[in-house]
């Protein structure tokens, strides 16, 4: 039986780890520096500000503005690569299983206030994620980069709480000078975080939802993914217990919005939901295995 | 039902090898440093600071 | 089967922990004086943003009083000519550590070349590029036509020397004597850099 499998505590092992790895380095946090080895030319799968004290890897987010903006210098190649294969591997099982920023908000919405439900006004939200994509991190880098040769990391910039919390406030907590270098872009940055940690406790995943560029991506792969969650269309009765239970705005398990966390294998009657396996010929959930 | 997982099995063979493609070029182009040289430098604007 | 994806799973994850704290012992354990005697050529090292010259802790600089004083070294120019500090002193120096994908560097450089066409016989501009290839460099400046000299550190010596950059830009301002007088991090517009460091330099 799917119940009592022991998958949520499971997920949350794996995304602790996840947010262990990427953020090994422990001495940066009492230095309020930042690790400079050369594990920092990979990037992690999920959204992990390269500014953070703790990181030892790369954002691949941050890494694909820098290569859209420096983009009269060098034509990406590498990042681009990087992230179909995570897409193409993983898809959207980055955003349920291996983002530290997911793990958070996670978190914070088991704080016991009352809940915003989903509803079609959140759906409709979903798709600004998109919009945020286009604009900040693929538009404003590569038209700036190319017209005026600036380099604009514009969604790191102006939007990305993962580098406020964990890059802008370690840093400047520990940083004289970089105190006094503080502006109204701080203070923008700050305020940004302020109201997602706020609306994570009312809204499950309101960052990943509505505005994250890295989770809209992924998105994209959701149809042809190896690694994810699908549906036994053979057991499947269609009572649509899933899509009741689940917290994100999906409309039929794995698709876009789907976070392949696996919570719905919890209350399918009769066992219709499983993950995938690397031998796609079979469409059946075996339990025996 | 075979024909539309073949076509899937096709664009994923597709897919991961573009994928490798590019992550392999952008080796041999060098961009594993220049990825790096980023990396281990604060981006002063990330963390909100002009 | 979900058992082998698990086990394969907390494979994967034991492993990365395995080589992360392999990786984090050798890399943060070595202080900046041992990469510095590597060459500079491994930038693993943590020290912290460059502060005013009291608190700098360079191993290439030698203190007299209070003021730190820059020690001589080679330097090599994008055109490819080899020259040193030296060359320059005599010259009050504007020192910057910069790169082509840091915005508020790029942002800067119209004040640096204002302030080189206007004072080419007190100041000296010196803009020494963090770690990138020649092609960039030399693209980056064919783009915008700047004339001051810059230096390429592809290998980080330069970098480590100043008690190892990694946060720019930084503008270190230093006298004819070769003294550090102050150092920025950071910057903002172009005109309010200018106004800035002309009134540090103490130019009319």
């Amino acid at each position: 039986m799917a119940k009592g499998s022991g998958l949520p505590f499971k997920r949350k092992c794996i995304q602790l780890a996840a947010a262990l790895i990427y953020n090994a380095n422990i001495k940066g946090f009492q230095d309020a520096t930042i690790y400079q080895g050369k594990l920092k030319g990979m990037c992690v799968p999920g959204l992990n500000c390269y500014s953070c004290p703790g990181a030892s890897f790369s954002c691949p987010l941050g890494t694909l503005q820098n290569a859209l903006s420096s983009i009269r210098y060098r034509i990406p190649m590498y990042i681009f690569g990087i992230i179909i294969l995570f897409g193409l591997l993983f898809g959207r099982i980055i955003c349920g299983f291996l983002c530290p920023f997911g793990l958070l908000q996670e978190l914070l919405h088991k704080i016991p206030v009352p809940k915003i439900k989903k509803s079609r006004a959140t759906r409709w939200l979903s798709c600004l994620k998109y919009i945020i994509l286009v604009v900040f991190v693929l538009y404003i880098p590569l038209y700036i980069g190319i017209s005026k040769g600036m380099p604009v990391p514009a969604f790191c910039k102006y939007i990305c709480p993962a580098g406020t919390l964990e890059g802008g406030l370690p840093l400047v907590a520990g940083n004289k000078s970089l105190q006094a270098l503080i502006g109204g872009l701080f203070s923008w940055k700050v305020f940004l975080l302020i109201l997602i940690v706020f609306s994570a406790i009312v809204l499950y995943r309101s960052f990943c939802r509505f505005l994250c560029p890295l989770g809209a991506i992924y998105a994209l792969f959701s149809k042809i993914s190896i690694m994810g969650i699908k549906v036994d269309e053979g057991r499947c009765t269609g009572c649509n217990a899933c899509v009741r239970h689940c917290k994100m705005d999906i409309k039929k398990v794995g698709d876009r919005e789907c976070i392949q966390c696996g919570e719905c294998r919890e209350v399918c009657p009769t066992d219709a939901i499983c993950f995938k396996k690397f031998k796609e010929k079979e469409e059946k959930c075996n339990e025996e295995a | 039902m075979d024909k539309p997982h073949k076509k899937l099995t096709w664009l994923r063979i597709g897919l991961g090898a573009l994928g490798a493609a590019l992550l392999l070029g952008g080796l041999y182009n060098g961009e594993y440093a220049v990825t790096l040289n980023k990396a281990i430098r604060v981006c002063l604007e990330c963390i909100g600071i002009g | 089967m979900r058992k082998h994806k698990n086990i394969i799973k907390n494979m994967i994850v034991l492993t990365l922990c395995g080589v992360m704290l392999l990786c984090s012992g050798c890399g943060n354990g070595e202080s900046s004086k041992k990469s510095q005697s590597e060459g500079g050529g491994n930038q693993e090292g943590t020290s912290g943003l460059s502060e005013e010259a009291s608190e700098s802790e360079n191993e290439d600089m030698t203190a007299a009083n209070d003021r730190v004083q820059i020690d001589n070294f080679e330097m090599t120019l994008l055109d490819g000519t080899k020259t040193s500090f030296e060359e320059y002193k005599g010259k009050k120096i504007l020192l910057n550590f910069w790169a082509t994908w840091c915005g508020p560097c790029v942002g800067e450089m119209p004040a640096f070349q204002k302030l080189s066409e206007e004072y080419p016989e007190e100041l000296v501009v010196l803009a020494i590029n963090c770690s990138e290839d020649k092609d960039t460099v030399q693209k980056f400046i064919d783009n915008n036509g700047y004339t001051f000299p810059i230096v390429l550190d592809a290998d980080g010596t330069i970098q480590t020397m100043f008690g190892g950059i990694y946060s720019i830009p930084v503008t270190v301002i230093i006298d004819e004597e070769g003294y550090i007088v102050s150092s920025h991090v950071g910057a903002s517009d172009a005109d309010t850099m200018y106004e800035t460091y002309k009134s540090e330099l103490s130019l009319e």
